[in-house]
């Protein structure tokens, strides 16, 4: 009995507290998922930021590949000499390879060399005259000197842009 | 032993407490340091990226300063001559970019050459990124491609029904523009429109880019020729039985070229029978002027014209042979004059003939015509020119190896090997 009394004494008084409480827990929670939720915002943002800095490598590496084929062509057509820029009469203005002059790609716009559409890479080139007195300007007319400038663009967005000056050689 | 035990859960629950949290922030410090040491690794990608970009847009720009000066010498007539340059600058600034490039002969008392180079010094900055480029360019002078040609016509060939063009198997015809006429043109055609089935050549294809001498490139000849005096005071005037070389001169004082400058100043002028060793300027001979039969010419100096006209001239040279006993008796090869002119003979009889043609360059800067059978060497027209006899070309190698004065074009182009990148320059 005495047994009893005590078990019933003991089953009576407050419950000792063993762990955490509920409040305890979804706090603990809480700030847990906020946390998470941050850090999976920065490595979201950190993922793009290294993509971003692929992206970029890659698109240096397509436009150098067109610009060192650009640069090799003749400065101007070697069979239709034509004041006017973009490809000839004749010509084709779709095809980089059927280019014989460099001002043949000025307008060109479509896939980088060896890219398939499906890669999202794209490439525009303009190719104009521009001024003896200051190079980084544009001209009307032709003083020998030609600048390219081609645009790499990632799915429709424009990613790179580099410029360089051609002239007779 | 209740109250013992009552303290000891107190204990527990208060040693308990705060524990939850102290996981959570430590999980949640956790997350955030490798979130933030990511986000920090790819912005140093980025930022890597980013300045590796701006160095080869440097590297490219530094480049472009140097197609600037090639462009600048090229262009410039000061130094288009391969002589002395001055010193240009070049400023330019957009956005991040700016190019500064300076062109300078590293020994302006002597003249720019091969061993004298003129230096172009490209610095190029882009952001923080800064590269420069420093080559050294050269002045090469070649001989106009037109003179590689057996026959160079610098807008439309014209061969009539009745006219025929020959030149010797493998040699070319350059028009720069069409070849038409419906006549017979025996040789390798290049030009800008298709042959179709008015000229029976043996080969066309698009015609290829043939550089012609510039209207100056007579001025040095010119310069250097005697003047040949010629009749005054009528419209017209004739060129007869006359021997022009070196040796001989007939109006006037010698040249030690055979360069012998007419001026025709637009009066008409005929030329026949006539021996010239040496080099014939005919000036602004007015309308109707011609060449007639009996014409010996070849130059004195390998590689000169041996006729040049500046403006049109109509060819109408026959098969018939030039005779010193014919007419006034002429010996058109004294001593001094030998015939050919180089390693010939000479005599002082005037009972020899000879055979008719143009052993030299013909270069014509207007319109000609060829209206009877003319055979020449390396025969150049800037203009059009209208086939309706006989001609038989083919090309004077001397007149591209050994050009004569002011026949060549001078470009500027990168020394191969000199091209270096130093360090920027503080």
């Amino acid at each position: 009995m005495i047994n009893v009394g005590t078990r019933s004494t003991r089953f009576a008084g407050p419950r000792p507290a063993r762990g955490m409480s509920l409040v305890e827990v979804s706090i603990a929670l809480l700030v847990t998922a906020v946390a998470t939720a941050a850090c999976m915002q920065a490595a979201t943002a950190a993922a793009k930021t290294a993509q971003t800095a692929e992206n970029v490598r890659q698109a240096t590496a397509l436009t150098d590949t067109m610009m060192n084929y650009l640069v090799m062509l003749p400065f101007a057509d070697p069979t239709t000499p034509s004041a006017a820029l973009g490809a000839d009469s004749g010509e084709s203005a779709t095809s980089p390879l059927a280019w014989d002059d460099v001002d043949d790609a000025h307008g060109w716009s479509g896939l980088p060399i060896e890219q398939s559409a499906a890669s999202g890479w794209s490439m525009q080139v303009t190719v104009g005259f521009v001024t003896m007195g200051d190079p980084l300007v544009g001209s009307g007319t032709d003083q020998g000197l030609k600048r390219i400038t081609i645009t790499t663009l990632r799915f429709g967005r424009p990613l790179l842009t580099r410029t360089m000056l051609v002239t007779r050689e | 032993m209740t109250h013992h035990r009552r303290r000891a859960s107190l204990s527990y629950r208060h040693r308990c407490r705060g524990t939850a949290y102290v996981l959570a922030v430590g999980l949640s410090l956790l997350l955030a340091a490798v979130a933030t040491g990511s986000l920090l690794a790819s912005q140093a990608l980025m930022h890597a990226g980013r300045d590796q970009e701006d160095v080869a847009k440097a590297r490219v720009l530094a480049r472009s300063g140097l197609a600037w000066g090639l462009a600048a010498l090229n262009r410039h007539v000061a130094y288009a001559g391969g002589t002395v340059p001055s010193t240009a600058t070049l400023s330019s600034a957009s956005g991040r970019e700016s190019l500064t490039a300076t062109i300078a002969n590293s020994a302006p008392a002597v003249g720019v050459n091969e061993f004298q180079p003129a230096v172009i010094d490209s610095t190029a900055t882009v952001g923080l990124a800064q590269r420069r480029i420093v080559g050294q360019a050269i002045a090469v002078t070649r001989p106009y491609s037109a003179f590689q040609k057996a026959l160079a016509v610098g807008k439309v060939l014209t061969v009539t029904s009745s006219g025929t063009v020959s030149i010797p198997s493998g040699e070319g015809i350059a028009a720069q523009l069409d070849v038409a006429g419906g006549g017979t043109v025996a040789g390798d055609v290049e030009q800008s429109n298709a042959v179709g089935n008015t000229v029976k050549s043996a080969a066309d294809h698009a015609a290829k880019l043939v550089a012609f001498p510039e209207a100056s490139a007579i001025d040095t000849l010119i310069a250097s020729g005697t003047t040949y005096i010629i009749p005054t005071g009528t419209s017209a005037f004739a060129l007869s039985r006359l021997l022009a070389s070196p040796r001989s001169n007939p109006t006037g004082t010698l040249n030690t070229s055979g360069i012998y400058v007419v001026n025709c100043a637009g009066r008409r002028v005929s030329i026949a029978n006539c021996r010239v060793a040496g080099t014939l300027i005919l000036l602004d001979p007015g309308a109707g002027s011609f060449i007639g039969s009996g014409i010996v010419f070849e130059p004195a100096v390998h590689g000169y014209p041996t006729l040049i006209v500046r403006g049109n001239m109509t060819f109408s040279t026959t098969s018939t042979v030039l005779s010193e006993s014919s007419g006034t008796n002429v010996n058109f090869a004294p001593q001094g004059t030998p015939y050919p002119f180089v390693g010939g003979g000479w005599d002082t009889d005037t009972s020899d003939t000879y055979t008719p043609g143009i052993d030299g360059m013909v270069f014509v800067t207007g319109d000609a015509v060829v209206s009877g059978r003319l055979r020449t060497a390396t025969f150049v027209v800037c203009g059009n020119l209208t086939v309706s006899g006989t001609l038989i070309t083919e090309p004077d190698p001397w007149c591209f190896v050994a050009p004569a004065p002011g026949f060549t074009s001078t470009t500027w182009q990168l020394k191969s090997g000199s091209v270096s990148q130093p360090l920027p320059a503080p």
